[in-house]
C-alpha cells in the first residue's frame, strides 16, 4: 500500500512537470504531429492521380471497339486517374478496369457490365468506385429507353497497397514513443542527478525501484496521450482508416519499458546535462531512419535489413503496423511479444545499473 | 549505548581510489545538540555526513544511528524514515510548486505534517503556489529545510546550508536554524563558515584532509586555541607606558597592541592611560577565524578554500 502510494506520487511529479515543460511537450505532441504533416503533407501532393489498369477485350478487327474508347476517355476526363495498360499481373494491380468481349454489341442491346477489380477495405476504394459509376452513369444516360445497359461489378483482391500515410502514421507513433522515452529519460535523469534531485531522494524511504517503476507508468500514459493525439489528427486530416485493438495499449506498455529503460541505462554513463541531447541522438537516429519509420524494410540493401533485426523499434513498428493498418493480430502479437521481452531486460538492467547510493 | 547519543563514530575511513576522504574519524553527537563539522572544502565533511545519511558506504569503521548500526543495509530504511536531510547543495523538482514538492516528500514517508503550516514555519506563505524555479537562493535553501522536516525527525543533517547565500539569506537560516533547536531537534551541520559554527553550533569539530583536528564548544577552542587578548590603543603617548613599564607592540598603522591574559593586567593598562583623553580604546578578544588559524595554520575563504 505504501509502496502504490510512493510509485504514484513518483507518476504524478513526472506528469505535472511533463505538462507544464514546452520542451517535454512539443517532443511528444508537436514534433511527432509536425512529422506526420509535413511529410504526409508532401507526399500527398506529389500523386494525387491514382494509377488505374484498364484491360480491354473489345477488340474489333485488331482495334478497340467506339464505345470502349469512349469508356476510356470518360475516365481520362474525370482527371482523377494515370490510365495503364493492363500487365497481366492484376494481382499486384492496386486497381484494374476489365471491358469484356463483345461489349459494344452487347451495349446496344442495353445489358453489359464492367468490373471493377479491387480490394473494397482500400483506403481509395469508395473514391474509385464512385468516379467509375459516374463515368457508366453518363453513358447510361445516352441510352435513353434503356434500363442500365452497364452495370458495374466489383471483384474483390485482397490488396496490401498502403499510400504513404497509412504507411507512416504507425511509424509515427513509433517515433514519438521512442523520442520520448529516450530523450526524456536521459534528459530529466541527468538533470536531476547533476541538480541533487537524486541525491535528495536518496535520502528519503523511496527506493530505486519504485522511482523507475513511476517513471514506466509515467511513459505509459504519455505514449498513450500521444498515441490518441496522433491517431485523431491523422484520421481528421487524412481521413485513414485505423484498427483499434487491445493489443495497442500492451504494444504501448511494452514501448513504455523499452525506451526509458535504455534510456536509464544510458544516463548512468553520461554525466552533462550537454551530453545528453548527444547520447540521445547517437542511439535514437539509426533507429529513426533503419526501423521502417518512412519505408519498408523490403526495400533496404539486406545489410540494412539484418541491422534493423537488433533495434526494438523495427518490432514496435511493426506490430503497431500490423494491428493498425492490416488487423494482422498473429504477426503483432508476435512483435509485441519481442518489443514486451526486450522492455523487461532493459528495465531489469536499469534497475541494476542505477545509482542510489554513492553518487 | 548511552540514552543521549545519537549518533556514535568509530574509526570511520573511506577511500575514493587512492585519496583518503575520511581517516578513521571518531565522534559522538548528543541528543538536542547543534554539531557542527567544520573545514575547508574536501576536507570531508560531505562525505562523513554523507555515510551517516546512508548515502555513501563506508570502507571500514563503525557508525551508529539511533543505535542502529548502519552495517545492517535492511535497516537503513528504517533510519531514512527517522533523519532529515538537507543535502549539500540541494535542489527540488523545478517544474513543481513550492507545496507541490512538500507534498511529494509528505507522500514518500507517509506523513500527516500540516503542509500549509510547514510552509507557514519557513516563511514562504506566499510562495506557496509558485514554482520551484522561480524562487530564489534563500528561498529555496528554506525549502530545503522544509523537506528535511517533512518526516517531523528528531535528527537533523544540514549540509552547508547557507553556501553562495547573501548576508540577509543567512541570517534569516541561521534564525530558522536557532528556532529548530529551541524546539528540541538534533542538528548535525556541517559548513566552512566560521561565523556560522560560532553563531549556531553547541559543538564543533574540526575537520582537515580527512583527519578531526580539534573538538569543543565554540568557546573552549576560541580559549584553548585563539590565542591572547589584546587591547588596541590610538592616539596614546608611548611614554606613560613606559614609565608604568608596560610592554607594548606598535603596528604600521601606529597603533599599540597590549597583549594581556587576565582582567589585573587589563586595568593595570586602563589606568595608566585614564588620564589621557584622546586615547581611544579597543578591546579585541580572540575569534574562531584565529582558532582555526593557530590549528592548522591556514584560513578559509567564503569559497569554502583553504589558504
Amino acid at each position: 500500500m505504501r509502496t502504490a502510494t510512493i510509485i504514484f506520487t513518483v507518476f504524478k511529479g513526472h506528469f505535472k512537470a511533463w505538462q507544464r515543460n514546452k520542451t517535454t511537450l512539443f517532443w511528444t505532441l508537436a514534433f511527432p504531429l509536425l512529422l506526420m504533416l509535413l511529410f504526409g503533407g508532401l507526399f500527398s501532393l506529389q500523386s494525387d492521380k491514382m494509377d488505374l489498369y484498364i484491360e480491354n477485350n473489345d477488340i474489333i478487327q485488331s482495334n478497340p471497339s467506339e464505345s470502349s474508347l469512349e469508356i476510356i476517355q470518360l475516365i481520362n476526363q474525370t482527371d482523377s486517374f494515370n490510365i495503364l495498360e493492363n500487365e497481366d499481373n492484376i494481382e499486384e494491380q492496386v486497381r484494374t478496369i476489365v471491358i469484356p468481349e463483345n461489349f459494344e454489341l452487347d451495349f446496344q442491346e442495353g445489358d453489359t457490365s464492367i468490373r471493377l477489380i479491387m480490394d473494397d477495405s482500400h483506403q481509395t476504394f469508395s473514391r474509385t468506385n464512385s468516379l467509375i459509376n459516374g463515368v457508366i452513369n453518363s453513358m447510361n444516360v445516352e441510352k435513353q429507353g434503356m434500363e442500365q445497359p452497364i452495370t458495374l461489378i466489383q471483384e474483390q483482391i485482397s490488396s496490401n497497397d498502403l499510400t504513404f500515410i497509412e504507411y507512416f502514421v504507425p511509424g509515427v507513433i513509433g517515433i514519438a514513443i521512442m523520442s520520448t522515452g529516450i530523450f526524456g529519460t536521459i534528459g530529466t535523469n541527468t538533470k536531476y542527478r547533476k541538480n541533487g534531485v537524486i541525491k535528495k531522494l536518496a535520502t528519503t524511504p523511496l527506493s530505486k525501484f519504485e522511482w523507475i517503476i513511476g517513471l514506466v507508468l509515467y511513459h505509459i500514459l504519455i505514449g498513450m496521450i500521444s498515441t490518441s493525439v496522433i491517431l485523431i489528427v491523422a484520421v481528421l486530416v487524412f481521413s485513414i482508416n485505423v484498427v483499434l485493438s487491445p493489443l495497442l495499449i500492451i504494444l504501448i506498455i511494452s514501448g513504455a519499458l523499452t525506451f526509458p529503460g535504455i534510456g536509464m541505462i544510458i544516463s548512468t554513463v553520461v554525466r552533462e546535462e550537454e551530453e545528453a541531447d548527444a547520447a540521445g541522438n547517437v542511439v535514437t537516429f539509426p533507429m529513426l531512419f533503419l526501423a521502417g519509420t518512412f519505408f519498408p524494410l523490403e526495400t533496404m540493401p539486406t545489410l540494412v535489413q539484418l541491422f534493423a533485426k537488433i533495434l526494438p523499434l523495427t518490432y514496435l513498428n511493426n506490430g503497431l503496423r500490423e494491428i493498425m493498418v492490416f488487423g494482422n493480430y498473429q504477426a503483432a502479437l508476435w512483435n509485441c511479444a519481442i518489443v514486451f521481452g526486450i522492455g523487461i531486460i532493459a528495465i531489469g538492467i536499469s534497475m541494476k545499473v542505477t545509482k542510489w547510493t554513492d553518487l | 549505548m548511552k540514552q543521549n547519543i545519537v549518533i556514535n563514530i568509530e574509526g570511520l575511513t573511506k577511500t575514493y581510489d587512492e585519496f583518503i576522504a575520511v581517516n578513521e574519524i571518531s565522534f559522538d553527537v548528543n541528543k538536542g545538540e547543534v554539531f557542527a563539522l567544520l573545514g575547508p572544502n574536501g576536507a570531508g565533511k560531505t562525505t562523513t555526513v554523507e555515510i551517516i545519511e546512508c548515502l555513501k558506504t563506508p570502507d571500514n569503521g563503525k557508525v551508529e544511528i539511533f543505535g542502529i548500526n548502519l552495517k545492517d543495509k535492511n535497516k537503513q530504511k528504517e533510519i531514512k524514515r527517522k533523519i532529515g536531510v538537507m543535502p549539500q547543495n540541494f535542489n527540488a523538482f523545478d517544474w513543481l510548486t513550492v507545496k507541490e514538492n512538500l507534498d511529494y516528500f509528505r507522500n514518500l514517508y507517509d506523513s500527516n505534517i500540516s503542509v500549509d503550516e510547514l510552509i507557514d514555519r519557513i516563511g514562504l506563505a506566499k510562495k506557496t503556489d509558485s514554482m520551484y524555479k522561480t524562487l530564489s537562493g534563500g528561498m529555496k535553501q528554506r525549502v530545503g529545510i522544509a523537506i528535511s522536516l517533512i518526516n517531523e525527525p528528531e535528527l537533523l543533517f544540514l549540509d552547508e546550508p547557507t553556501a553562495g547565500l547573501d548576508p540577509q539569506a543567512r541570517r534569516e537560516t541561521w534564525n530558522l536554524i536557532k528556532k529548530l533547536k529551541q524546539e528540541g531537534k538534533t542538528i548535525f551541520l556541517t559548513t566552512h563558515y566560521m561565523e556560522e559554527a560560532q553563531e549556531l553550533s553547541d559543538r564543533i569539530l574540526i575537520i582537515i584532509e580527512g583527519k578531526i583536528v580539534a573538538s569543543g564548544s565554540p568557546s573552549e577552542l576560541i580559549e584553548n586555541y585563539g590565542g591572547n587578548k589584546s587591547i588596541i590603543l590610538k592616539n596614546c603617548d608611548r611614554n606613560i607606558l613606559e614609565k608604568k613599564n608596560i610592554q607594548y607592540e606598535i603596528d604600521t598603522e601606529s597603533q599599540i597592541h597590549i597583549i594581556f591574559d587576565n582582567n589585573d593586567q587589563l586595568f593595570k593598562i586602563l589606568a595608566a592611560v585614564t588620564d589621557d583623553p584622546n586615547v581611544e580604546i579597543e578591546i579585541k578578544k580572540p575569534n574562531l577565524d584565529e582558532a582555526f588559524l593557530n590549528l592548522t595554520g591556514r584560513r578559509i575563504n567564503d569559497e569554502g578554500l583553504a589558504k
